[in-house]
């Protein structure tokens, strides 16, 4: 049994999304949505869900986890509940007061570097399998409002806050983000709970005009 | 519906909050007598008043103390374990 | 036609015309009428019927304060015909009447009024063998509104909003409160209830077209302003906790929170009490005021004002200029006080009477307003005999007096005191974070409106962080809004207090006389504001009539408790959508393609077991069981709580939670843990893998898993142990493979040494699985060799896909929760909060063994000393029925009965095909516990089934399926 195989990734939503996926892609190993059809482009600018859970996601936490991700060279925020994009794109949240999530860009080895390193004294790796959610379109913040009693105004793309709350129900950290001049948001949780968030965020999303968006319709969202 | 600060994740809802009980100082395990044990187990004080609780904010999980007049349902100050100054 | 010509603030547009339908007549408005305006003008006064009495009833209050004038609007009820604007098509009935309005055949039931006083449903209907009948009875004749059960079931976008500034109400004070707040910085939101805003400063006018541009003026720039937001249509349903007000408009409910409330509600006119003022045509001042500047219709042809304040004066101008007669002003003030208003009246030829009032009201042949007998009163309220004067009207105007709409500042918790010169309550002492300006907080003349809601503006924007500088005083009023005794005796009663209810003047006295004179006992023995208005109309002519009879003083009477909602709010807006997060395993999908028929295990979904075509439920768990025994067979354990411990004290942690103690394990071993709470009793259990010397891999329940991950954090605070805790519950995916082929299914799968030498029962090793990275323990839980694998979760599926492959040649299939609980029962496992409850300690079950009481500390350690000190009041024990055991079978919770006492209960209990028999565990009294004692079991039915103890594993008793097999 020596066949080295790179075995495939499943996203947390791939349930939800299969029966109204119209075309596949693969990237990091996971299986995404390309497209849930001809309507995503014009979801978008209204209110669009997207997905991004196929990103390579690690955790760690402790009193050492921000010496020992420096050590990394991974940079690490200087606020609590804030987030910062290094150069090569990677995305650290620091959640909290001791805890970091780092997330790559397709291709980066940030994350893989992490699970190669072992913890030291006070390092403790924390295994992520989420859920990564945009929301964006001019109804965004209409989105929220029907979703969390958490004001999303309060998160600026300019101040690279972060906010853990409940949304629907579920557990969720939240950033704003910045394209064209428009705000969006991302949005993590459990990937237990993902299907669910996915599922009623694009419900509420068709009310107002939108809906699901694969990722080919995404445009910038997807490079940042 | 109420607020309740978190220390580390701000002013929330509560409810994002479970609620723990009051911090009360227990006897000594090894050394009370069982009755004293059993007061401090089964016991509650329903008095009103300023009362210290632990409070955890379940979406960060960040457990905190909030010091709270029960009588006037007002919140005094919240803050991490240790904080107190 | 009773259409007046075009209004500056007039709510119609006289382009549209509505045609609508009402008690089977066809009638037309403009749009923008209320129903209630649209048939005024059209002349139809008779508009409802009463409650009690079903006597004929118009506009009152045009104000939503009364209901009056309530409608069925097709399948639509609680329809306020005085507030909801007519639309085209609608075919409306007035509620309560038997064969229609006008002809409805309980108006006979006026004239039975005798026998029916207050409170006498309390003493008529107490024969228990005849309720039946009343009940009948009541369910036809009471009620306002039929429901229609095939009404479509309506969700609406509930949502949550912000702001820094929320008035409630855009009247002119409100207006003002909202300006002075955003010129400060705030951000702002004013709701209305009307349609539009501008409150009581666009219709209290007294025909001064002046009077009314200081409204028009604050609107426009409320308007305009870039940080204000006008909501009309909107009303505050209620004050919650920390300033939370649901705002209720046609579509939808808004959580606002904002960081101060301004409550500049108004007033509630308060009806005058004579006899026979509920006739169509008697209304209060400022609902004629409404009628003409709103809706534009003459409210009748000539008025008598009865009046006690400037108000009524005003009212009186009104109607002048709308082209109605004043026949004349009855003040019932014992003097007139001078003011331009009584001259510009005087002037006019009005004739204004000081000291008088409304003796009675008359009614023509459709009952409604004819005439008025008007009479002097002396300065106790008293009539004076001989004065009574006949004046024909069609319409009265009542403007005596006002109420406060002060519901959400009770709700807030503000504490009113009792105002002698303006004779009604006002705010005292304000809650943080609560203001009050305008009617609402005393202040009634319009200038002091404005400067009072300027006020309050600048202090709710300092409140909420803004800077804010000078200081704003109010000039005290000067005159009394509100007579202190608006109410006129007269023998033959029908002097009306609450139009919803029919309370009349003696309803009260008799109420006093039984015995009800505290306000709660009064309100809840007359029904006083416990109509669909909930009082607004009515409780403060209530409260002053208590207090007179009671000889207290307004302040001493007090109020009841004004209790959300503020308006009823429908279902619909309540409902919202409803969020009920569901919990899916990354395998999910595969169970859902096998044919699982889910359950709900807490916020989970569980295969409870695998449908088969033609196969019954049971069947089909039988089979599944019957493959992990002879086969092998696949389950997806990953809804269990899964933690990780470490650090070089983490061994030291999980020794103080568990019972049992686990720094001494060797790297590579598992053991059984429980937990316990402080009190001893078992709380949680799970395994503890031991995988490297500072890293523990453990397991919880997978009910308890959140509220264990929880404790555990704040416990690791107070004691700062040098180790981490984290929660993979979610991150990572498990299934157990267990069957006599398990191990040569693995093999296909993995490089790992499988032998029971390298990998022995309950030890855990880390390899690769079909490529995976994977956890793995041998666990005994349903008594066959087997592997709990834990892999990281985006990797699950593809596990559960190559070990289902791999199995293909040896019979695999996937297992259920049904199943799984047969199989651990053969083995006669526990599961916590199935076979254990709240007051379970360890010894009650057998679990001695896992109790280290020589550790220094572990949570719960000193009660289960104590407890160990006592005598056990039940045991756990294992049983079995009869070797053919027919008929109804026991369920769980049902109780073990000894000499006609409770003597325990069943916790678990299923067929097992392996034992060939029904078995269980149970609780019994400890002398019933050992093996083969005889009990009984009481069904439902009160029948009795035999069983008896038997020792446990029922199936395999010596693990010997975990040996290796030659």
């Amino acid at each position: 049994m020596n066949a080295p195989f790179a075995p495939t990734r499943i996203s947390p939503l791939f349930d939800e999304q299969a029966p109204h996926a119209a075309k596949w892609t693969q990237v990091e190993t996971m299986q995404t949505v390309a497209s849930f059809g001809s309507a995503d482009a014009a979801r978008l600018p209204l209110a669009g869900i997207g997905d991004l859970s196929f990103r390579r996601r690690a955790g760690v936490k402790g009193p050492g986890a921000a010496a020992w991700l420096n050590a990394l060279g991974i940079a690490t925020p200087e606020r609590m509940n804030s987030w910062l994009r290094m150069d090569d794109g990677t995305l650290v949240l620091r959640l909290g007061n001791t805890e970091y999530l780092v997330e790559d860009m397709p291709g980066g080895g940030r994350t893989a570097q992490m699970s190669a390193t072992a913890p030291t004294h006070g390092v403790y790796p924390v295994p992520r399998y989420d859920a990564a959610l945009i929301v964006a379109g001019r109804n965004a913040l209409e989105l929220t409002r029907q979703t969390c009693a958490f004001d999303f105004t309060t998160l600026s793309p300019a101040a690279q806050g972060l906010a853990m709350t409940s949304m629907v129900g579920v557990g969720i950290t939240a950033v704003a983000m910045e394209s064209g001049g428009e705000t969006y948001y991302r949005l993590w949780c459990d990937g237990t709970y993902g299907g669910y968030l996915w599922a009623t965020l694009v419900e509420v999303a068709s009310d107002l005009g939108g809906g699901a968006v694969g990722l080919e319709s995404l445009g910038r969202l997807a490079q940042q | 519906m109420k607020l309740m600060t978190c220390p580390i994740n701000g002013t929330r809802p509560i409810s994002e909050f479970a609620y723990w009980g009051e911090i009360r100082p227990a006897p000594d395990a090894d050394t009370c007598s069982d009755d004293q044990w059993a007061e401090y187990v089964f016991h509650r004080n329903g008095a009103p008043g300023v009362k210290k609780e632990w409070w955890c904010h379940t979406p960060s999980n960040t457990w905190f103390i909030a010091e709270r007049d029960t009588e006037k349902d007002k919140v005094l100050r919240t803050y991490l374990h240790g904080d107190d100054k | 036609m009773k259409r007046l010509p075009a209004m500056p603030d007039e709510w119609l547009d006289r382009s549209r015309t509505v045609r609508f339908r009402f008690e089977g007549r066809s009638f037309e408005g403009l749009a923008g009428d209320s129903i209630a305006s649209a048939l005024w003008a059209a002349g139809q006064r008779s508009q409802g019927r009463s409650f009690k009495y079903h006597r004929v009833r118009g506009i009152l209050s045009a104000a939503n304060h009364d209901v009056n004038v309530m409608m069925q609007d097709g399948p639509k009820l609680n329809t306020r015909g005085d507030v909801v604007a007519v639309r085209e098509g609608m075919d409306l009935t007035a509620v309560n009447t038997f064969g229609g309005l006008a002809n409805d055949k309980a108006r006979h039931l006026n004239k039975l009024s005798r026998f029916l006083p207050v409170g006498f449903y309390y003493k008529a209907f107490h024969n228990k063998r005849l309720f039946p009948l009343w009940e009948k009875m009541f369910r036809r004749i009471t009620g306002l509104g039929v429901v229609d059960f095939s009404t479509p079931h309506i969700r609406t976008q509930k949502r949550y909003d912000f702001c820094d500034v929320l008035v409630i109400g855009a009247g002119p004070s409100g207006l003002a409160a909202a300006l002075s707040a955003a010129e400060a910085g705030a951000s702002v939101v004013v709701c209305d209830e009307n349609a539009r805003a501008g409150g009581s400063g666009l219709f209290q006018l007294g025909a001064d077209g002046a009077r009314r541009q200081h409204t028009v003026s604050l609107l426009q720039q409320v308007k305009a302003h870039p940080r204000i937001r006008l909501l009309e249509g909107t009303y505050a349903g209620a004050y919650y906790a920390d300033r939370w007000v649901p705002l209720i408009d046609e579509n939808r409910m808004t959580k606002m929170r904002a960081k101060s409330v301004i409550v500049a509600s108004g007033a509630y006119e308060q009806p005058s009490v004579f006899r026979n003022n509920d006739l169509p045509g008697i209304m209060n001042g400022s609902a004629m005021q409404r009628l003409i500047y709103r809706y534009a219709v003459k409210p009748c042809n000539t008025a008598v004002v009865l009046a006690a304040n400037a108000d009524g004066y005003r009212v009186a101008l009104d109607l002048l200029a709308a082209g109605a007669a004043v026949a004349a002003v009855l003040d019932m003030r014992a003097s007139v006080p001078a003011s331009p208003l009584a001259d510009a009246l005087r002037a006019k030829g009005v004739e204004i009477l000081a000291g008088h009032a409304v003796y009675e009201a008359h009614a023509d042949g459709k009952g409604e307003l004819a005439g008025v007998t008007a009479c002097r009163i002396d300065g106790s309220g008293r009539v004076v005999s001989g004065s009574q004067r006949r004046i024909s009207c069609d319409g009265v105007a009542m403007s005596t007096g006002w109420s406060p709409a002060a519901n959400l500042l009770y709700q807030a918790g503000t504490r009113m005191r009792f105002d002698d010169l303006l004779q009604q309550f006002v705010p005292e002492q304000l809650p943080e974070g609560v203001f009050a300006c305008g009617k609402v907080n005393g202040v009634f003349r319009l200038e002091s409106r404005i400067t009072d809601g300027q006020r309050a503006g600048l202090a709710a924007a300092a409140n909420a962080g803004f800077e804010v500088s000078g200081s704003i005083t109010v000039p005290a009023e000067t005159e009394s809004p509100s007579h202190a005794w608006p109410v006129v005796a007269h023998p033959d009663g029908k002097n009306f207090v609450d139009f919803d209810e029919d309370l009349q003047v003696k309803d009260f006295e008799n109420a006093v006389q039984e015995g009800y004179d505290n306000i709660e006992l009064l309100k809840r023995f007359s029904t006083v504001g416990m109509g669909p208005s909930q009082g607004k109309h009515s409780n403060m002519t209530a409260l002053r009539i208590l207090a007179r009879l009671t000889g207290k003083s307004p302040q001493q009477v007090g109020t009841t408790t004004a209790r959300p909602f503020f308006h009823p709010v429908p279902l619909s807006h309540l409902a919202g959508r409803g969020f009920s997060p569901q919990r899916h395993s990354p395998l999910h999908g595969r169970h859902a393609a096998l044919g699982a028929v889910f359950m709900q295990a807490g916020a989970w979904e569980r295969p409870e077991y695998y449908a088969v075509p033609g196969k019954s439920r049971i069947d089909c768990i039988r089979e599944e069981a019957r493959r992990v025994r002879t086969a092998v067979a696949l389950i997806d354990v990953g809804t269990l709580g899964k933690l990780e411990i470490r650090g070089p004290q983490a061994g030291e942690f999980l020794n103080r939670v568990y019972t049992g103690r686990y720094d001494n394990m060797k790297v590579g071993a598992t053991r059984y843990a429980v937990m316990c709470d402080e009190s001893g009793v078992l709380s949680d259990e799970g395994v503890v893998a031991r995988v490297a010397d500072d890293v523990f891999y453990f397991t919880t329940t997978s009910s308890g898993a959140a509220t264990v991950y929880r404790e555990l954090s704040r416990l690791n605070i107070e004691w700062k142990l040098d180790c981490g805790l984290i929660n993979l519950t979610g991150s990572y995916s498990a299934m157990n493979l267990a069957g006599p082929a398990s191990r040569k299914v693995l093999a296909q799968l993995t490089d790992m040494d499988l032998s029971s030498a390298a990998f022995p029962y309950l030890a855990v090793r880390s390899g690769t699985v079909a490529g995976i990275p994977a956890r793995m323990m041998r666990v005994g839980f349903v008594g066959e060799w087997g592997y709990e694998i834990h892999v990281p979760a985006e990797y699950g599926a593809t596990l559960w896909d190559a070990l289902m492959k791999a199995g293909e040649s040896s019979g695999i299939g996937p297992f259920g929760v049904e199943a799984q609980r047969l199989l651990r029962l053969e083995k006669g496992h526990l599961i916590v909060s199935q076979d254990t409850d709240g007051l379970t300690n360890p010894f009650e079950v057998g679990m001695d063994w896992a109790v280290k009481l020589d550790k220094p500390f572990f949570t719960g350690k000193r009660s289960l000393q104590i407890v160990r000190k006592m005598p056990l009041k039940r045991k756990l024990v294992g049983f079995r029925l009869g070797e053919n055991h027919s008929g109804e079978v026991p369920k769980e919770c049902h109780l073990i009965i000894q000499d006609g006492d409770i003597a325990g209960r069943v916790t678990s209990i299923s067929w097992s095909p392996h034992v060939g028999r029904f078995i269980g565990l149970a609780f019994v009294l400890p002398s019933m516990s050992e093996t083969g004692t005889a009990f009984q079991i009481r069904l439902t039915d009160g029948s009795m089934v035999n069983a008896e103890v038997c020792d446990t594993p029922f199936f395999d008793p010596k693990d010997e399926r975990q040996k290796e097999i030659e």
